[in-house]
């Protein structure tokens, strides 16, 4: 059963056009995540679907039922805002309450459904204190427990983990995911930050100035990113991008990126059929890049170390290919100077071509 | 050499201060010598009174008291009453009045940019404008709608006049509560107006409570268009007080008096609200 | 002698101790990072620093001058503030050349600073742009730009990456970190984020509740964490923290976690020398496990897995050992509810004491 479905969705606000033809449906209990950086348009998605902002444009399907036109409380949804919605006045229990109230509930069966979600988060022993002395991770809680206390069907959250410290939000995204799943809810959160995205959501959309760029499981917009974006944003280290041109000689098809050049004749159909022009880009993934202090095979390249990151379990090696740098992840063991020379070897079935101009994927491994 | 440096700049900082405190509080402290002076008294330059007397309070109340053994011209002293209950009828409602309204503009403002972003500065500007360039037109205007002299007149204009001021005020304050949370409330199904006064209004308390305290003491203070627009009925504090140095003669001593008396509604109102007035501008929005 | 000593630094915050006893020094050329939770009292040693806040006790030594006294404007620091803190309305050069202005430094010099300082931020495309349509990372680089021009002895960063989206993070970290190569002034910054620590610091002190737990070298700390904290703190995806009892068995001795034991016997003699009590805590890092679908090594101990999270080129799996939440960091070709074998690099393996949580092996 199909939960939320939304069909060409478009939102301008102000003269500038906020959201345009996003398009998606989310599956029945699925951990649906929107990606993208800020100022994508995802915040606005959001509240569109919650019905806090009219749209200009399209249809919004709740249970396969049009909801353009309901009010927000009667759509079944709960939201979770960036800034939780935790009023400082009150309560950690009159704020979970304060929804029951509104609902007209009983003060008895009140207290029971607050505990109940009390208990199921942990949080019982915020009952009594007022929100000025939790702590970020707690305030989420009770935000998040004052949403499960109306038992609603979709949950959406707006970059609920925008403003914990980076060791918490490592642990609540877990604890997101694991919620998800006993409550056995549908929920949609928002994020800018990629690795989020892909840890713990079933699907995700990754959204760029207000288009959906692509929308499939994890894995997929890892190994097959439908456009340069998709493949620049998802990923960490970024995915190395490099201008390259198709040239032809004498029946020999070459992609000539300056410095170097990846012979492409067995692939020429393919790459003819789908590009627009010879200008296509390059690119190549940090982990898929292999450097070595001798070159390895004849199509090794020449580089020159420029920097080292050292990350713990691994390192990442900035080398510079003529006027390129290319980013590569290596072994926490490697120890070549900076200004060294070494050799790296780009793995040919994990190397995708876009079309410059269209920006879209033609092909991936060119094996 | 720093030690030094140190100790100039203590008793720098305090004899500003103090300085300020005496510039500040010295009409006060004179009016209060004046008060308890007797007619001899009131040309000298001493502080503390030679004969202290409470004749001049005395005075204000009932109307054939003798000032300091000597007669005076009594007869007004028994206009304390009505000026008194006039100020606090057309002080009290039109602060009501203007922070109810304020209050419905500043979210509109707020929430829904009404008026778009010229129309709050505008607002402002007219405020710039100084009273005494429209006094006259406005008192013609009052007295052809046969006006002047009414509570009414005065509620109207106070209330027109310090709408900006209070728009202005609780803007800040409604700015201050996240859009967020008032959409929260409306997603439970708490219809707009609830979520006024639930949620948005108990959040604000202390600006409200603040705005209303500044605009009473502007109402309550005002003395050109009282003076201007009330006659006999509608005379309002300032303008009693006003009266006690005309042409009849000069009452310094129970005009002093009448003045501190006039002060004394302000700080009970402010005393009464303080708490209010602290706890609301400490939000307590975790970091 | 180094830049920056900082000496017994604490402060009070009427009864609330914000930071206890904080020691450290900084040399020319080197970054610091002070690195913690929210609330560690790592914010406030940077203000104490820098003169905004005025230590309750302690000294702190600018280039061997005692600066406690001095007010911040004298004591030759650059600080950059979390946002950045740039006038919009000015352009870039008007920006840089702000502080020097005040200090009525002649044109031509300044010109010449300015367009030095420029260079070598990379900004001099956008010298004469206004400040208001710039990135965030050129933000950044103006606001690093307007701290050094003043040629500061000492410059303090406060948490320079923490209000950027993750991906632009990336790019400005190495950034950042080439900008501190080329400038080579002593650098203190402060970050909740461990990444960006074992990136742009050249030491890492690692605080907790006012107090530094371990200042070393990001492979130090990652590789011999001295406290249960720091080796919780630094690492992503943390080390699995696992409770176990020192037990002597058949002459042999094992640390017993109940729902399975590991063999010690070689490391017995050192480990008993520094534990107050058979109490432990092991720790052992995510990446430093090994799954398997098949029993390859004869001491693996079997596990399930949970919940995968896929983070591109690799995955964290959420297994369960017994009743034990595990982690382990690599790429196997599993599914939730399948079944796996676990191998412990005992190299890698941390042992702390649970009472002290002080690290003994």
């Amino acid at each position: 059963m199909v939960k939320l479905k939304l069909v060409n969705v478009s939102k301008k606000i102000r003269k500038e056009q906020v959201l345009r033809g996003i398009t998606f449906e989310t599956g029945d209990k699925e951990l649906f995540v929107v990606v993208g950086p800020p100022g994508a348009g995802k915040t606005t998605l959001l509240k569109i679907i919650a019905g806090l902002v009219p749209l200009d444009e399209g249809e919004v399907y709740i249970r396969d039922e049009l909801v353009n036109y309901k009010l927000p409380a009667e759509r079944g949804i709960g939201m979770v805002f960036e800034t939780p919605a935790v009023y400082p006045n009150r309560t950690g229990y009159e704020n979970i309450a304060f929804p029951l109230k509104v609902k007209g509930l009983g003060d008895t069966e009140i207290k029971k459904q607050v505990y109940e979600v009390a208990e199921f988060l942990q949080i019982t022993h915020l009952l009594d204190r007022k929100p000025h002395t939790y702590s970020g991770g707690e305030l989420q809680r009770v935000a998040l427990a004052r949403v499960l206390v109306r038992s609603p069907s979709i949950l959406l959250l707006d970059e609920p983990l925008k403003n914990l410290d980076a060791k918490i939000r490592e642990r609540m995204r877990v604890e997101l995911k694991r919620l998800q799943r006993e409550f056995g809810i549908t929920m949609i959160f928002t994020t800018h930050d990629q690795l989020e995205a892909v840890a713990i959501g079933d699907r995700i959309a990754v959204m760029n100035k207000g288009v959906i760029e692509q929308v499939d499981v994890p894995e997929k917009t890892y190994n097959f990113p439908k456009t340069v974006f998709v493949g620049r944003f998802i990923g960490s280290p970024s995915m190395n991008l490099v201008d390259c041109t198709l040239r032809e000689t004498n029946g020999q098809w070459v992609l000539d990126a300056t410095e170097f050049a990846i012979d492409v004749t067995h692939l020429k159909d393919q790459i003819l059929a789908k590009s627009t022009g010879p200008e296509l880009i390059l690119g190549t993934r940090p982990p898929d890049i292999s450097v070595a202090e001798k070159p390895l095979s004849e199509q090794s390249i020449e580089a020159v170390l420029e920097l080292t990151e050292a990350l713990g379990s691994e390192k990442i090696a900035e080398l510079r290919v003529g006027s390129v740098i290319l980013t590569a992840l290596v072994p926490p063991t490697f120890d070549l100077s900076m200004g060294e020379k070494a050799y790296i070897e780009l793995k040919r079935e994990k190397l995708y071509l876009f079309d410059k101009k269209t920006e879209n994927l033609i092909t991936c491994g060119l094996t | 050499m720093a030690r030094m440096e140190q100790m100039v700049k203590f008793v720098a900082r305090y004899a500003l201060l103090i300085l300020v405190v005496l510039w500040t509080l010295g009409p006060v402290i004179w009016m209060i010598s004046l008060s308890l002076k007797p007619p001899t008294e009131w040309y000298s330059p001493n502080i503390i009174p030679q004969r202290p007397i409470l004749d001049n309070y005395v005075s204000l109340f009932i109307s054939t008291v003798p000032i300091g053994g000597t007669y005076f011209m009594t007869s007004i002293a028994e206009a304390i009453t009505r000026p008194f209950i006039n100020s606090l009828i057309i002080a009290s409602l039109s602060t009501i009045f203007a922070v109810l309204i304020g209050f419905l503009a500043a979210y509109g403002v707020s929430r829904y940019r009404a008026g778009g972003t010229f129309t709050i500065f505008f607002t402002l500007l007219t405020r710039m404008i100084p009273g005494a360039t429209f006094v006259a037109p406005l008192m013609v205007y009052y007295a052809t709608l046969r006006l002047l002299d009414t509570y009414q007149a005065l509620i109207l204009l106070y209330t027109a006049v310090t709408l900006t001021y209070s728009i202005w005020i609780l803007k800040g304050f409604i700015d201050e509560v996240p859009a967020e949370w008032e959409e929260a409330a409306l997603l439970e199904g708490a219809h707009p107006w609830k979520v006024v006064t639930q949620v948005t209004i108990p959040l604000i308390k202390g600006g409200i409570a603040a705005s209303a305290l500044f605009i009473f003491i502007l109402n309550w203070t005002e003395f050109l268009f009282a003076l201007v627009i009330s006659v006999t009925q509608v005379v309002t504090l300032p303008v009693q007080i006003s009266m006690y140095a005309s042409a009849v003669g000069r009452m310094y001593g129970p005009q002093a008096a009448l003045g501190l008396i006039a002060t004394i509604p302000m700080v009970i109102i402010g005393y009464v609200i303080q708490k209010h007035l602290i706890t609301g501008f400490t939000f307590g929005r975790v970091r | 002698m180094a830049k920056l000593v900082v000496r017994n630094l604490r402060k009070l915050f009427g009864h609330f101790e914000a930071v206890k006893d904080v020691s450290f020094e900084v040399s020319e050329k080197e970054t610091l990072c002070l690195l913690g939770p929210s609330g560690c009292g790592k914010t406030t040693t940077l203000r104490m620093i820098a003169g905004l806040e005025t230590p309750t006790s302690g000294y702190i030594y600018i280039n061997d001058v005692l600066v406690n006294d001095v007010s911040p404007q004298k004591r030759g620091i650059g600080l950059v503030f979390q946002d950045y803190a740039i006038f919009p309305h000015m352009s870039v050069f008007d920006n840089l050349a702000f502080g020097l202005k005040v200090r009525r430094t002649p044109k031509h010099e300044l010109t010449v600073k300015v367009d030095e300082t420029a260079r070598l931020l990379g900004l001099s495309d956008v010298l004469h742009e206004s400040a208001k349509g710039l990135g965030l990372s050129e933000i950044q680089r103006v606001a690093i730009g307007r701290s050094i021009i003043l040629d500061p002895k000492i410059l303090l960063l406060d948490e320079p990456l923490s209000n950027v989206a993750a991906k632009v993070r990336e790019r400005m970290r190495g950034e950042l970190k080439r900008i501190q190569r080329e400038i080579g002034i002593a650098t203190v910054f402060v970050t909740h984020d461990q990444l960006e620590a074992m990136v742009l610091g050249d030491r890492i002190a690692v605080m907790k509740d006012g107090l530094i737990e371990q200042i070393a070298e990001p492979d130090e700390v990652y590789a011999h964490p001295h406290t249960l904290f720091v080796a919780d703190f630094i690492g992503s995806p943390s080390m699995n923290l696992i409770e176990c009892e020192l037990l002597e068995k058949e002459d042999r001795v094992f640390l017993d976690a109940k729902d399975f034991a590991i063999d010690v016997t070689e490391f017995a003699e050192t480990i008993k020398k520094k534990v107050t009590g058979p109490e432990l805590i092991m720790g052992i890092r995510p990446e430093d496990l090994h799954m398997s679908i098949k029993k390859i090594d004869p001491k693996a101990i079997r596990g399930e897995v949970q919940f995968i999270e896929s983070l591109g080129s690799s995955s964290i799996y959420h297994l369960k050992v017994g009743q034990k939440p595990i982690l382990v960091k690599g790429l196997l070709e599993v599914e939730a509810g399948d079944k796996v074998w676990v191998t412990f690099d005992l190299k890698k393996l941390h042992l702390f004491d649970k009472k002290t949580e002080v690290a003994v092996w």
